[in-house]
C-alpha cells in the first residue's frame, strides 16, 4: 500500500488498483479501510473471520436502492457499511417535467451499473439512460435516435466526446474541454454548466416562435388594412362603395394615411418584442397554437381596426 | 319556402351519407386491396395490355407526371382535330359544321383540363360523335387524370419513406372502371327513367299547342349528363345546361345532379381519411371546406330569398324570390345551393342563369372559384387545398416554435417555395387575364376585331365587369360556368381563357405532386409532444384563415368593382 | 460577459442604430429583405411624385402636402425596419464588444524552434506557433496546451470566480485567449488563424458581417416574397379595373395600398429577431458558430445528459451508517469521520 503524509502522526492510505481500497492507519496501531463489497470480503476472509451476512444484506438493500455501499474495516473485521447517494439536483425533475412538455426526451448517460442508473433515472424523472457507457455507446444512440427522424442534442467535453459531438444534431462543447471537443461540436457553452442545453432548447424555440407569431399578425392585419384602403379608392367614384367603409373612416385621403401611419409606427411597437422574443411556454403544441392564434392572429386582426380609426380621428382635423 | 329549405338540407344531408361509403371504398380501390369489384379486372388488364402500358410498375413522382401530361397531350392532338373536321366524322344527323381553330383550340383545352368552359352551343357546335368520342370521353378521362393524380398524393404521404407512388396508369384507369363509369350508369339510368333523351336521332319536329312547328334537339345526352356532374365537367349536352328541361326534368333529377356534383369531391376527402388511416385528418380538412360551404351557401339562398331589391322598389312582390332566369320547377333555393354547389366544385354546370341571379350570389360564386379550394374538382380539389395546408403548416410550426413538418415530414424551403408559387399563381392568372381584357375594352374597345371589344359585354358598368372577371374565374378555377352575357365566342376569349385554362390546370398538379415527391423521399419523423398536430380544429381554424386571407382578400379590390359595386347601387 | 444589458435601448446603442438605420438604407443592403427592398422602391416613387406636385400645376396626382407626408412616413417605415435590424445588431455588439475587449493586444512569447522565447504582439501569432505563459500572464489567444499545467482565472469569459485548472493531455489541456494564469507555467500550441476563434465568428455573427440566413429564414424569406408579389399584382391589375370603371387612382393610394398589404411587419423585424436569438444564446454565456445552430435546438427531440454535474451534483454522499452487529453506532460514526475523504 502506498503511504501517504500523515496529520495527527496517522497515515493515509490511497486508493490503488491492487487493493480497491483506502484508509488509514491510526497512531494507536488501528488499520481502518473502506471499499467495495467485494474488495472488502478479501480482507476479512484472509484472517479467517467471515463476512457478516448481515452486512451482506445491507450491501444489496442500498445497492437496490441506487446507492454506493461502502464497507468498512477496523482491524480486518468488517464493523459496517457506510450508504453512498447520488443527491439529485433540486429542481432537476421539474426542468425535465418542462423538457417533456415540450416534447424533447432527456437521456440520461452514466458509467453506473445499470441498477443504479434505473434508480437515479426514475428518481430524476428522465425518460431513458445509457448505463456503464462508453464514448461507443453514447455514438450508438445517437445514430439509433437519428435513425428514426429524431434530433439529438448532446453536451460533452472530452475528447473521446469528440465524434459524438460531431454527430449529435446540436454538440454543445464545455468552454474547458478539449480543443478536439470544441471543434466537433456546433455550440461552446462558456460556463461549463451542463444543464446549459435546456435554456438553449428554450432560446431556439423562441427564436422560431418569435417569426411564426409576427408573421400571422402581419399577414392578419391585412384585413382592416383592406377595409381601410379599398372603399377609399373608389369612394369618389362609385360612392356606393362608401358601405365598404365599416371604419367609417373621416376622408379617402385620411384613410389611406391612417393605414399607412399604422403599417409604419406597429414596427417600433413591436421591437421589444422581436429582441425579447415571444415566451414559450410548455403546454404542448396544439395549445401554443390555439394561444398564438388568438393573441397574434385575432389580435393581429382587431388591433389595425382600432389603431387606424384612432389615427384617422387624430388626423381628421387636418382634412 | 321551408319546403324548398328542407329540399336543399336532404340533397346535402344524402350527398354526406353516400360519400362516406364510397370515400372508404375509393381508398380501397386505390389501394389495390382485394374486393368485389375486382371482377373488373380483366377489363383492366385488356385496357393495359391493349395500350401497352405496365400498369405494375412503381413510379417517381416526375414519372408521374410524364405519364400524366403525355396523355394529356396525347388527348388534345386527337380533341383539336375532331372538332376541326366534325363535320366530315359519323354521326352528324343534324349536318352540323366544323369548328374554328380557336373555338376547337379553346373547347379541346377546356375539355382535357375538365373545365368544360363552353363558348359555342351543344345544339350546333357539335356533333353526335363528337359529344360522345370527344367531349363525353374527355369528361371521363380528364376526371381520372385528378382523380390519379389524387391518389398519388395519397401513396406520397403515407408513413414510409420511398422514393416511388404507385403507378399512373393503375390509378387513372381504375378511376375510370371502378369509381365513374359504375356511378355514371346509375345516374344515367336515374335520368332516363325521369325522361332525359338517350337517343342517335336527329331533331324531333313537334307541332306546339299553338299550331306551330318546333325543332327539338335531343341525342345521347343521359349518358354524358351523368358524368358531366360526377366528374366535375359541367359541360352540358345543350346550349342551356341542367337549366334545359331535357338535362333536368323535375326536382328529383335535379337532387340527383347536385348530389353528383359534390358526391365525389366530398368522398375524396374521406377517401384521404381512410387511405391514410387518419380519419381525424380528413374530418379537419372537410370540416374547414364544409364551413366555407354552407357559409357560401347560406349567403346564397339569403341573397335570392330577398329577391330583388330593385323590383320590390317598383312594388312588385317576390313571393318566390328573386326568379329573373331560374326554372319554375326548381326555385330559388335548390337553384342558389346549385350555383354555390356547382362552383366551389369547379364542375360548371347550371341549372340557372348566374348573370341573372343576385349581385350577393354572383360575388359567392366567383368568391369560391377564387377560393377553389372548398372540395374542388375532383382530385385537383384536394391539391389546392394541400398547397394551404403546407403553408399553413409552415406558419403554425414556426408559430409553436418547431421546424414545421406535415404527417411527419418536415417542410423546408423547396416545399414553401413550390407551394408560394401554386398559391400565387391563381390570383395571377385571374387578375392579369381580366386586366388584360378590361384594358382591351376600355382602351381598346373599336379595335377591329370580328367582335369589337367594345361589344364583348352585355351589361355596361360593374355588371359588365362582373362578366369579365367571371369569365377568367371559371377559366382559372376550372370551373368552366359562365356568367352568360359576355361575348365569349371570339379569339381573344378563345385564346386567353385557354391560355388561362392550361396553366391554371397542369401547374397546380405538378406543384403538390412535386411537394409530395420531395415529401415521400424524406424521414418520417415520429410524432412527439412537440408536433404541431394538423388533425385539430384549431389547425383546421389557421388553415379556413388563411385561405379566406390569402385567396379570398386578394381579390377584394376587384369584387368592390364588380358585383360588390353593383349590390351597394342597387335600391336599398 | 458580466456586463449582461438589462434595458431592451441604452442610449448609447439606441445612437448607434440611429446612425445605422441611415447607412442601411443603401440598396444594396436593402436587396436582402425583398419586403423591404420593394418599400424602398415604393419610397422612390413617392419622392419623384412629391417632387413632381411641388413644381407642377397638374392636381390630378392629390395635394403636394398630402403626397409629401406618404412619402415621409414610407421613409420613416424604413427607417424603423432598419432600426430595429440596428439595435439588435447593436445589442449584439455590446456583448461582443465585451468580450473583445479581453482580445485587446497582449503581448505573447513565441517558442523559436530552437527554443528560446521571443516577445510579439497576440496578432501576430500564427496557427500552429507555441508560446509560453506563466504566473501572471494573460493568454494571448485559444490554444492547447503541450507541455505544464496551470492554475487559470477564466472569470473574465466566464463570470466564474474559482480558478480552473489545465494541463497537458487529457480533456482539459484547451485554454481561451483572454483568461489569465494564477499559477505554474504552460507551453501552449495556438489552434486558430488570428480571428477565427470561437470569439471571433461569434462576434461576426452577431455582426451581420458573416450572418447567413438559417433554413428556415430563407423559407419564410421565400413565402414573404410570395405575399409581395401577390399584393404586386392585386395592386398592379386595379389599374386597368379603375380604368373601366372611369375612376382614377393616384399613385400615392397605389403605392400606399402596396405597402400595406405586403408583409411589412415581419419583413421589417425578421433580421432583428435572428440576430436577437443569438444574442440571447450569447448572454446566456454560449457560443454559437451558426445561427443554424440555435434554430436546430429548438427542434431537438433527444437529449443526452450526463449524470455527473447535470442530474446529480458532484460527489455523492454519505446518507446513513449502517454498523455490523455489535458494533456501537456512534463509535462507527466517528470511526468513519476518520476515513472520509480519503
Amino acid at each position: 500500500m502506498t503511504k501517504g503524509p500523515s496529520l495527527d502522526g496517522a497515515e493515509l492510505i490511497k486508493f490503488t488498483a491492487e487493493t480497491r481500497s483506502s484508509g488509514v492507519d491510526l497512531p494507536n496501531g488501528h488499520r481502518i479501510r473502506k471499499g467495495a463489497q467485494d474488495a472488502m470480503r478479501k480482507l476479512p476472509e484472509r484472517p479467517g473471520t467471515p463476512f457478516p451476512h448481515e452486512v451482506d444484506a445491507e450491501v444489496k438493500r442500498i445497492a437496490a436502492n441506487g446507492g454506493t455501499p461502502l464497507v468498512v474495516s477496523e482491524n480486518d473485521r468488517v464493523i459496517g457499511t457506510i450508504e453512498l447517494q447520488d443527491i439529485i439536483k433540486p429542481g432537476i425533475s421539474e426542468r425535465f417535467e418542462r423538457l417533456r412538455k415540450m416534447g424533447v426526451k432527456t437521456v440520461m448517460v452514466t458509467g453506473d451499473n445499470p441498477l443504479t442508473a434505473k434508480f437515479i433515472a426514475e428518481k430524476a424523472g428522465v425518460d431513458d439512460f445509457i448505463a456503464e457507457a462508453t464514448p461507443e455507446d453514447k455514438m450508438a444512440y445517437i445514430k439509433k435516435e437519428q435513425q428514426t427522424g429524431r434530433l439529438v442534442a448532446m453536451m460533452g467535453d472530452g475528447t473521446n466526446d469528440a465524434p459524438a459531438l460531431a454527430q449529435a444534431d446540436v454538440g454543445v462543447a464545455m468552454n474547458s474541454g478539449t480543443q478536439a471537443a470544441k471543434e466537433a461540436g456546433n455550440m461552446v457553452d462558456l460556463d461549463n454548466d451542463p444543464t446549459k442545453l435546456i435554456e438553449i432548447v428554450e432560446i431556439g424555440k423562441q427564436l422560431l416562435m418569435t417569426r411564426g407569431t409576427l408573421t400571422t399578425f402581419s399577414i392578419a392585419n391585412d384585413v382592416a388594412k383592406y377595409f381601410a384602403i379599398v372603399p377609399a379608392l373608389f369612394m369618389v367614384s362609385i360612392p356606393a362603395l362608401g358601405a365598404l367603409n365599416i371604419m367609417n373612416l373621416y376622408s379617402a385621403e385620411s384613410a389611406i394615411l391612417s393605414a399607412v401611419i399604422f403599417n409604419a409606427i406597429i414596427i417600433p411597437l413591436l421591437i421589444p418584442l422581436a429582441l425579447r422574443g415571444v415566451a414559450y411556454r410548455p403546454i404542448g403544441a396544439s395549445a401554443i397554437l390555439r394561444r398564438n392564434l388568438l393573441i397574434y392572429g385575432l389580435g393581429g386582426v382587431i388591433v389595425p381596426f382600432i389603431g387606424i380609426k384612432l389615427i384617422d380621428l387624430a388626423i381628421a382635423p387636418f382634412f | 319556402m321551408n319546403t324548398e329549405l328542407l329540399g336543399v338540407i336532404a340533397t346535402y344531408g344524402l350527398t354526406l351519407l353516400l360519400a362516406i361509403p364510397l370515400g372508404r371504398y375509393i381508398a380501397r380501390v386505390y389501394k389495390g386491396e382485394k374486393h368485389w369489384s375486382d371482377f373488373f379486372l380483366p377489363v383492366e388488364r385488356a385496357i393495359y395490355r391493349l395500350s401497352g402500358v405496365d400498369a405494375t410498375k412503381e413510379m417517381t413522382w416526375k414519372q408521374h407526371l410524364k405519364a400524366l401530361l403525355t396523355i394529356n397531350l396525347v388527348w388534345f392532338v386527337y380533341g383539336f382535330f375532331a372538332l376541326l373536321f366534325q363535320d366530315k366524322l359519323p354521326l352528324n344527323p343534324d349536318g352540323n359544321a366544323g369548328q374554328t381553330p380557336d373555338l376547337a383550340f379553346n373547347t379541346v383545352i377546356s375539355f382535357v383540363v375538365n373545365c368544360n368552359l363552353q363558348h359555342y352551343s351543344g345544339e350546333s357546335g357539335l356533333t353526335y360523335f363528337t359529344q360522345l368520342f370527344v367531349v363525353m370521353y374527355f369528361q371521363f378521362v380528364s376526371a381520372a387524370t385528378g382523380m390519379a393524380a389524387l391518389a398519388t398524393l395519397f401513396v406520397g404521404l403515407r408513413e414510409r419513406t420511398t422514393q416511388t407512388l404507385g403507378n399512373f396508369w393503375m390509378f387513372f384507369t381504375r378511376s375510370i372502371t371502378r369509381i365513374l363509369i359504375p356511378l355514371s350508369l346509375l345516374v344515367a339510368f336515374i335520368l332516363v327513367v325521369r325522361g332525359t333523351p338517350m337517343t342517335f336521332d336527329g331533331r324531333s319536329t313537334v307541332t306546339t299547342l299553338e299550331g306551330a312547328e318546333q325543332q327539338i334537339t335531343q341525342g345521347p345526352a343521359a349518358g354524358m349528363i351523368a358524368i358531366k356532374q360526377l366528374g366535375t365537367n359541367g359541360g352540358g349536352f345543350f346550349g342551356v345546361n341542367s337549366a334545359h328541361p331535357l338535362e333536368n326534368p323535375d326536382y328529383l333529377t335535379n337532387m340527383v345532379e347536385n348530389i353528383s356534383i359534390l358526391l365525389i369531391p366530398i368522398a375524396l376527402v374521406f377517401a384521404l381519411g381512410f387511405y391514410l388511416k387518419n380519419r381525424r385528418l380528413a374530418w379537419t380538412v372537410f370540416g374547414v371546406m364544409t364551413t366555407g360551404f354552407i357559409l357560401f351557401v347560406a349567403g346564397s339562398i339569403t341573397a335570392e330569398r330577398n329577391g330583388n331589391t330593385e323590383i320590390a322598389a317598383m312594388g312588385i312582390a317576390q313571393p318566390m324570390g328573386s326568379m329573373e332566369g331560374k326554372e319554375i320547377r326548381l326555385g330559388a333555393d335548390a337553384s342558389a345551393m346549385w350555383g354555390i354547389s356547382t362552383t366551389v366544385t369547379s364542375n360548371g354546370s347550371v341549372n340557372a342563369m348566374h348573370d341573372s341571379m343576385t349581385p350577393l350570389s354572383g360575388t359567392l360564386q366567383m368568391l369560391d372559384m377564387m377560393v377553389n379550394s372548398f372540395y374542388g374538382g375532383v382530385g385537383v380539389g384536394f391539391l389546392n387545398y394541400f398547397i394551404f395546408i403546407i403553408i399553413g403548416v409552415f406558419i403554425a410550426g414556426l408559430m409553436v416554435g418547431r421546424t414545421p413538418e406535415f404527417l411527419g415530414r418536415k417542410v423546408e424551403a423547396r416545399e414553401v417555395k413550390i407551394a408560394t408559387i401554386i398559391a400565387l399563381l391563381h390570383p395571377f392568372l385571374i387578375l392579369v387575364a381580366t386586366a388584360i381584357a378590361s384594358y382591351t375594352n376600355t382602351h381598346h374597345g373599336d379595335a377591329a376585331w370580328t367582335v369589337q371589344p367594345a361589344n364583348w359585354l352585355n351589361n355596361p358598368g360593374p355588371h359588365g365587369f362582373s362578366e369579365m372577371l367571371y369569365e377568367n374565374t371559371s377559366s382559372a378555377a376550372n370551373n368552366g360556368s359562365g356568367f352568360e352575357g359576355l361575348g365569349d365566342n371570339n379569339f381573344f376569349w378563345n385564346f386567353v381563357t385557354g391560355l388561362v385554362l392550361i396553366l391554371a390546370r397542369y401547374l397546380p398538379i405538378i406543384g403538390p405532386l412535386a411537394i409530395v415527391g420531395l415529401l415521400a423521399a424524406k424521414k418520417v419523423i415520429p410524432a412527439g409532444g412537440g408536433t404541431l398536430r394538423t388533425d385539430t380544429g384549431t389547425f383546421g381554424g389557421l388553415t379556413f384563415a388563411l385561405i379566406l386571407i390569402l385567396a379570398a382578400l386578394s381579390f377584394f379590390p376587384a369584387l368592390a368593382l364588380g358585383p360588390l359595386a353593383e349590390y351597394f347601387g342597387m335600391a336599398h | 460577459m458580466s456586463t449582461k444589458t438589462t434595458s431592451l435601448f441604452p442610449r448609447e446603442l439606441v445612437r448607434e442604430a440611429f446612425t445605422q438605420s441611415f447607412v442601411k438604407l443603401a440598396p444594396r443592403t436593402m436587396l436582402r429583405n425583398p419586403v423591404m427592398f420593394t418599400v424602398e422602391i415604393g419610397t422612390l416613387i413617392m419622392l419623384l411624385v412629391t417632387l413632381y406636385t411641388a413644381f407642377s400645376s397638374d392636381g390630378s396626382q392629390g395635394s403636394f402636402g398630402y403626397n409629401l407626408t406618404v412619402f415621409l412616413v414610407l421613409f420613416v417605415t424604413l427607417l424603423f425596419a432598419n432600426f430595429a435590424e440596428a439595435i439588435a445588431e447593436a445589442r449584439g455588439k455590446a456583448q461582443a464588444a465585451s468580450l473583445r475587449k479581453l482580445r485587446a493586444d497582449t503581448p505573447a512569447r513565441l517558442k523559436l524552434a530552437d527554443g528560446s522565447l521571443k516577445t510579439i504582439r497576440s496578432s501576430e501569432l500564427r496557427k500552429g506557433d507555441t508560446f509560453f505563459c506563466e504566473a501572471g500572464d494573460a493568454i494571448p489567444t485559444d490554444g492547447e496546451i503541450v507541455q505544464g499545467l496551470a492554475s487559470i482565472d477564466e472569470s473574465a469569459i466566464t463570470g466564474e470566480s474559482a480558478p480552473v485548472i489545465r494541463e497537458a493531455g487529457g480533456d482539459r489541456s484547451s485554454v481561451t485567449g483572454g483568461t489569465r494564469v494564477l499559477s505554474d507555467r504552460i507551453t501552449v500550441k495556438v489552434t486558430g488563424e488570428p480571428g477565427t476563434s470561437f470569439l471571433d465568428r461569434m462576434i461576426a455573427l452577431v455582426e451581420g458581417a458573416s450572418r447567413q440566413k438559417t433554413p428556415n429564414e430563407i423559407a419564410l424569406t421565400i413565402l414573404l416574397a410570395g405575399f409581395t408579389l401577390v399584393f404586386l399584382i392585386v395592386c398592379v391589375t386595379l389599374k386597368p379595373f379603375a380604368d373601366y370603371a372611369n375612376t382614377t387612382i393616384t399613385i400615392a393610394s397605389f403605392i400606399s395600398l402596396f405597402v400595406c398589404l405586403i408583409p411589412t411587419t415581419i419583413g421589417g423585424l425578421l433580421s432583428a429577431i435572428g440576430i436577437a436569438g443569438m444574442d440571447r444564446a450569447l448572454q446566456a454565456n454560449v457560443i454559437t458558430k451558426s445561427g443554424r445552430a440555435v434554430e436546430t435546438a429548438g427542434d431537438v427531440d433527444v437529449l443526452l445528459l450526463d449524470k455527473t454535474g447535470t442530474i446529480t451534483i458532484g460527489n455523492r454522499k454519505a446518507t446513513a451508517f449502517h454498523p455490523a452487529p455489535g458494533i456501537d453506532k456512534s463509535a462507527f460514526i466517528k470511526t468513519c469521520a476518520r476515513v472520509a475523504g480519503g
